[in-house]
C-alpha cells in the first residue's frame, strides 16, 4: 500500500494528459491567433519595407511567448478556484508533488520548447509567404542560440512567480500577480533607496573617485553577483516550494 | 473503515459547526445521512473526503488521515457532489482522463450502469441535462469500486423513473467491502436501500442506528389520538395521526420521514426507546 504514495511517473503522465485535454482548445485558439498576428505583421512589414526582417519578427514572437506563457501559467489552476470543478481535481488520487509538477512542466519546459518550435515554424511560413508575394529573401529563426537559451531561462524563472499567483489568487490571477510584482518592486526599491541615502548620502555618485576600493567592489561585483544568484538559483525554487504548500493546503 | 475522532470544524473562527464529533462507519453498509438545511451534511462529506480540513481531530479511512490526501487514501474514496461542473469533453474522454487513477475501475460496470440509466455515449458532458450528468457521475463513481463512496443528494434532479433506476442500481452494486454514505433531504427516495440511519443536527450526530434495530425496537403506525399507549412521537396526517410507538412485537416498515421528524423533535425519547 505504501508504494502507491511514492512518486509515480505513470500518474504524472496521466495528469499531464488530463490538463492537456482540458486546455487544448484554449491553447490552440491562442497559438492560432498569435501565429496569425505574426504572419500578418511579417507581410505588412515586407510590403512596407521590401525586406523580411527576421530579427524584429522573432523579437515580437518572443514577447508573445512571454506574455502568452504568463497568461497560460496564470490560468493553470483555474479548475480548483471553482469549487464545483475543483473538487474532482482535489480528490484525484495523485500526490501533491505530481499535481504540481504536471502543471509546472506543461507551463514551463514543455511550453517554452513547443512555443519556440511553433515560432520557428510560423516564421518559416511567414518567410515563404513573404518571398512568394513580395519576392523578399528567405531567412530562418534559430531559437537554439545563446540569446535564445537565455530568453528561455528568463521565462522559466519569471514564470514561477505567475505559477504561485495562479494558486494564490482566485480571480484575475495574472493582473493580480503583475500588481503584486509592481508593489513589491516599488517597496524594495524604496527601501533600497532609503538605505542607500542613509549610508551613502554624502556621495553624489558611486564611482572610483568617491568610494574606497572595497566599496566599489561591493557595488560593481558583489551585489550584482548576489542578485544573479538570487535570480537564477533561488527565485524559481522559492516560488515553486511556496506553490507546493499552497496546493497541499488547498481546500474546496 | 471510516472513523471520525474528536473532530472540530467551523467555517469561521468563532463559529463552530462540529464540536468534538465522533463517528464510526463500517464496510458492507449503506448509511443514510439526514439532517435539516445547514445541519452540516455536505460539510461532513467534504471533511470525510479531504476536501476540507478539520480545525482539530481527524477523519481516518483505513486508519489513515484523509487530510493528507495521499493517493493510497484517495484511490479508496469517490465523491458524487450535489453541485458540480463537468468539463466539456465526451464520456469516453472523461473516463480516459480519470479512470486510470482508480486501480479497481471497471469499464464493463460503467457501461452496464450507463445502459441502465439510459445515457448515450455520443455527446459532450456539457450537452447533457443536470439529471443525466448526475446519473453519469453515479455510474462513474460506482465503477471506480472505491471502498468509500460518498453521495451528496444523489436523487436531486433525477426524474421518477431515474430514481427507481438509482435504487435498483444501488441495491445491486453495493458490496461487503464498501461503505456508502448517502446524504439527502429526500428520505423517501432512499428508504429501500439504506441499512443505517444517521441524523445530524446543528453539527452533532443526534441519532445513529441500524434499520434492523429501529424496526425491532419501534413500531410505525396510525393512532387516533396522542393518548394511545407507548407513543413516542405523533404527527397529524390525513385520516388520523402517524406515530412512532414502542415496539408492539409486530414488524412494521420503517417510515423514515416520521422517524426523522420524531428524532428532530425529541431525539432523547427515540434513542432511549431503541436502547431500552
Amino acid at each position: 500500500m505504501e508504494k502507491i504514495n511514492q512518486f509515480s511517473i505513470q500518474r504524472l503522465f496521466l495528469l499531464i494528459k488530463r490538463h492537456s485535454i482540458m486546455n487544448m482548445k484554449t491553447w490552440l485558439i491562442g497559438f492560432g491567433a498569435l501565429s496569425g498576428v505574426i504572419i500578418v505583421s511579417a507581410l505588412l512589414q515586407s510590403f512596407a519595407t521590401g525586406n523580411f526582417n527576421i530579427e524584429s519578427l522573432s523579437a515580437t514572437g518572443i514577447s508573445f511567448i512571454f506574455i502568452a506563457g504568463y497568461l497560460i501559467t496564470s490560468m493553470a489552476y483555474n479548475e480548483i478556484h471553482t469549487p464545483a470543478r475543483g473538487q474532482f481535481y482535489l480528490i484525484l488520487p495523485a500526490t501533491t508533488f505530481e499535481k504540481l509538477l504536471s502543471h509546472w512542466l506543461l507551463t514551463s519546459i514543455v511550453y517554452v520548447l513547443v512555443a519556440h518550435a511553433l515560432l520557428s515554424l510560423v516564421l518559416i511560413v511567414a518567410g515563404l509567404l513573404s518571398a512568394l508575394i513580395f519576392s523578399t529573401s528567405m531567412d530562418f529563426y534559430n531559437p537554439f542560440t545563446e540569446a535564445g537559451f537565455k530568453n528561455m531561462g528568463v521565462y522559466l524563472v519569471t514564470q514561477s512567480v505567475f505559477f504561485l499567483g495562479a494558486l494564490y489568487f482566485r480571480k484575475n490571477n495574472m493582473l493580480k500577480t503583475l500588481l503584486s510584482i509592481f508593489v513589491i518592486i516599488v517597496a524594495l526599491g524604496t527601501i533600497a533607496g532609503l538605505f542607500g541615502w542613509i549610508i551613502l548620502g554624502e556621495f553624489n555618485q558611486i564611482n572610483e573617485e568617491n568610494l574606497p576600493p572595497q566599496g566599489l567592489e561591493l557595488f560593481t561585483v558583489i551585489i550584482p553577483d548576489i542578485a544573479k544568484i538570487l535570480f537564477w538559483g533561488l527565485t524559481a525554487p522559492f516560488f515553486l516550494i511556496v506553490s507546493y504548500f499552497k496546493l497541499k493546503e488547498r481546500e474546496v | 473503515m471510516v472513523k471520525i475522532e474528536n473532530l472540530n470544524f467551523g467555517y469561521r473562527k468563532n463559529q463552530e459547526l462540529f464540536r468534538e464529533l465522533n463517528l464510526e462507519l463500517q464496510s458492507g453498509n449503506i448509511y443514510g445521512l439526514f439532517g435539516m438545511n445547514g445541519a452540516g451534511k455536505t460539510t461532513l462529506l467534504k471533511l470525510m473526503s479531504g476536501l476540507l480540513f478539520p480545525k482539530s481531530g481527524e477523519c481516518l479511512i483505513f486508519e489513515k488521515n484523509v487530510s493528507t490526501r495521499l493517493p493510497e487514501i484517495m484511490a479508496n474514496i469517490y465523491v458524487i457532489p450535489e453541485e458540480f461542473v463537468l468539463p466539456p469533453v465526451s464520456i469516453k474522454t472523461f473516463v480516459e482522463m480519470n479512470a486510470p487513477f482508480y486501480p479497481r475501475f471497471e469499464h464493463t460496470m460503467l457501461q452496464k450502469y450507463l445502459q441502465e440509466f439510459e445515457i448515450s455515449n455520443d455527446k459532450k458532458l456539457t450537452a447533457y441535462s443536470y439529471g443525466q450528468k448526475k446519473k453519469f457521475l453515479i455510474a462513474f463513481g460506482l465503477a471506480t469500486q472505491t471502498n468509500v463512496l460518498l453521495m451528496d443528494e444523489p436523487t436531486n434532479g433525477l426524474d421518477i423513473p431515474s430514481k427507481s433506476q438509482f435504487r435498483r442500481i444501488m441495491a445491486a452494486a453495493s458490496t461487503e467491502e464498501q461503505c456508502i454514505i448517502i446524504s439527502t433531504h429526500q428520505v423517501r427516495d432512499l428508504a429501500s436501500i439504506i441499512d443505517h440511519v444517521i441524523i445530524l443536527e446543528n453539527g452533532s450526530i443526534i441519532f445513529k442506528e441500524s434499520l434492523m434495530d429501529i424496526s425491532t425496537k419501534l413500531t410505525f403506525g396510525k393512532v387516533k389520538d396522542n393518548t394511545s399507549e407507548g407513543i413516542l412521537y405523533a404527527e397529524e396526517v390525513l385520516g388520523g395521526k402517524a406515530a412512532i410507538l414502542k415496539s408492539t412485537g409486530h414488524d412494521t416498515a420503517v417510515d423514515l420521514e416520521l422517524l426523522f421528524n420524531g428524532v428532530i423533535k425529541n431525539s432523547e425519547i427515540i434513542n432511549n426507546a431503541i436502547k431500552s
